[in-house]
């Protein structure tokens, strides 16, 4: 399994919410914007910062940042599955096993759908508390037809819950080969979604040539994981994919949701978010930027 | 068993040598009478047999089934000596078509133009063999195999032949406003896809042109035009993902995020007997091939 010296999600949500509200409402028009964010050193979570430890920048102007407190904030977790016809035997059940085991992980107040996709896609599970429901969803995966990924992931973003905090898990063993959309629709859709995009994908070992460099091609979705604050994941055999389920679900209980109210009515269009420790070296992965409808 | 199996290649491999000695006595031969046509009629058919038999699909649909073989090679040639003759050209053709719409479905590429052209060398002017030579283009473009662009310009070149040709062709029309998208001629594209709606066509072909032509407007900057095109493919067919996600993705990127969201319910909710014809768009008439040569199998044995 191929892991990045460290683990950092962090989740930009567009919310309408004022101070003195016990419960963050994340939603499209901008008062105050969250920032969802790991902090990680040697590829553990770093614990205990403050809102002073952060240096935020929103389109290059500096805000104070606060820490919103995350233990009565649910999340949604879309779990998106391949059902194509190459998910089969030990890959199948690998599958299985992983996403119980993330449900293990999850809080009671954590809501958890689940879309299959092959060369079609579908509910086999709404969002729902009902964890018995989500399990025997993912154990009613058959492998059949092809693969539209990219359809899968457009309508994780769009059902997304827009005033939440939405946490999407995108499983697939194959490159996109049956939808209308390509990866520039689905970069432009994740811009405009507050939904986190964690991407695992099974490929082999890279094949062992002492002489020569040889680059396995990225899956075209990484970087649009990448960029939603969430990461790419690839695991080399189907005994360590749960292993990367294990590192999303411990990562959920270790995030920081930064708050912030941007000085003026933020302007329509893209605004470009940096978010550094100002002490320190640990890694933070966070959003690249979030997006402002024009009315 | 093993002996068995072997003694029962030697035996075909022996009549195959017999067939073929024929055949080659047959094509030399230019007064003839017509009595040996029958016999080269199944004997292209059993060498697609044999073939199928030698390189079988996988079973999954995601792995490259192998691509046709010497058999595959030996029944083509046969089928240029049936072209040559009026009573049998007509099966000729249809067996070429089958034997392109075959490579294509398998994603062998190379051999479908390949075999496409051998069919357009003795149909010069036929609409469905050049149809598929534009979509096998089209189809190596989309599957990324030598260089894309060439392979849409080429595409681009046949479809438009055929939209020349045989006007009527709104299937030809749709394809070559799918492919002028891709290469970046949005208004030719989308005057191209418009006349498919001009000209009435069937379901199918309205649907595509629809949803492409929502393509060619959200390209363009123009979001209302867009889900516009969306709306009037899902009124066409009602349960169509990719309308229903295209029109999701114009909302999502206007910012309507509860519009997407009911458009993408819409498309995780159909009915799972429902076909997208897009579903079918990348393969076209390749589905067909089995049906096709079922047909000649019945009739060469008639």
């Amino acid at each position: 399994m191929t892991f990045p010296s460290a683990l950092a999600t962090i989740l930009l949500l567009a919310p309408t919410f004022s101070f003195g509200q016990t419960r963050p409402e994340f939603g499209a028009s901008v008062g105050v914007v969250y920032v969802d964010v790991y902090v990680s050193e040697r590829e553990k979570p770093v614990q205990g910062l403050r809102g002073e430890d952060f240096d935020l920048r929103d389109n290059g102007v500096p805000h104070r940042v606060e820490i919103v407190e995350t233990d009565a904030l649910p999340v949604q977790v879309l779990l998106v599955f391949d059902s194509s016809n190459s998910l089969t035997g030990e890959k199948r059940e690998a599958l299985r096993q992983a996403g119980n085991l993330l449900l293990d992980a999850l809080r009671p107040v954590d809501e958890v759908g689940v879309i299959a996709f092959s060369d079609e896609i579908r509910w086999l599970a709404r969002p729902t508390l009902d964890r018995g429901a989500i399990r025997n969803a993912i154990a009613s995966l058959e492998p059949v037809g092809g693969t539209a990924v990219y359809y899968a992931l457009l309508s994780a973003l769009a059902v997304a819950d827009p005033r939440g905090r939405t946490l999407v898990i995108l499983f697939t063993d194959e490159a996109d080969n049956s939808s209308l959309l390509d990866a520039f629709h689905l970069r432009v859709a994740a811009e405009r979604s507050s939904a986190m995009v964690h991407l695992v994908t099974v490929r082999p070992p890279r094949p062992f040539a002492p002489n020569a460099r040889v680059e396995m091609e990225p899956h075209p979705l990484e970087s649009i994981a990448e960029h939603s604050g969430g990461q790419a994941w690839i695991a080399h055999s189907t005994a360590t994919l749960t292993e990367a389920f294990a590192r999303i679900a411990a990562s959920l209980a270790t995030r920081y949701v930064l708050r912030y109210e941007p000085k003026d009515e933020p302007k329509p269009g893209w605004h470009r978010l940096e978010v550094k420790l100002r002490q320190g070296k640990a890694r933070i992965q966070t959003r690249r930027g979030y997006w402002v409808p024009s009315s | 068993m093993e002996i068995l199996g072997r003694f029962h290649w030697r035996t075909l491999d022996e009549g195959f040598s017999r067939i073929r000695g024929e055949i080659e006595r047959a094509s030399r031969c230019e007064d003839c009478s017509d009595t040996l046509k029958e016999p080269i009629r199944a004997a292209v058919m059993l060498h697609l047999d044999r073939d199928l038999f030698e390189n079988p699909p996988h079973q999954d649909v995601e792995q490259k089934p192998p691509c046709g073989g010497r058999h595959a090679e030996r029944a083509l040639e046969y089928a240029s000596l049936l072209a040559r003759r009026d009573r049998t050209r007509d099966f000729a053709r249809r067996f070429f078509l089958a034997m392109t719409w075959r490579a294509e479905w398998d994603a062998c590429m190379q051999q479908a133009r390949a075999w496409a052209r051998i069919g357009l060398n003795a149909f010069p002017e036929d609409p469905d063999l050049r149809l598929a030579l534009g979509v096998s283009y089209e189809k190596a473009a989309r599957l990324g195999t030598g260089d894309p662009e060439r392979s849409l310009r080429e595409a681009r070149r046949e479809l438009s032949r055929v939209v020349s040709s045989a006007p009527e062709r709104q299937q030809a029309r749709v394809h070559l406003g799918r492919v002028l998208w891709r290469l970046g001629f949005t208004e030719a594209a989308q005057r191209t896809l418009e006349a498919v709606l001009a000209a009435g066509s069937d379901d199918r072909s309205r649907y595509l042109a629809h949803v492409f032509l929502g393509q060619v407007h959200e390209r363009k900057g123009r979001t209302e035009l867009a889900t516009q095109a969306f709306r009037r493919a899902l009124e066409v067919v009602p349960d169509g993902q990719a309308a229903a996600l295209g029109l999701a993705h114009a909302l999502l990127v206007h910012g309507d995020t509860i519009g997407a969201a009911s458009a993408t319910e819409r498309a995780l909710s159909r009915k799972a007997s429902s076909l997208d014809p897009y579903r079918d768009y990348n393969a076209d008439n390749a589905g067909s091939s089995h049906d096709l040569f079922d047909t000649l199998r019945r009739e060469s044995l008639q």
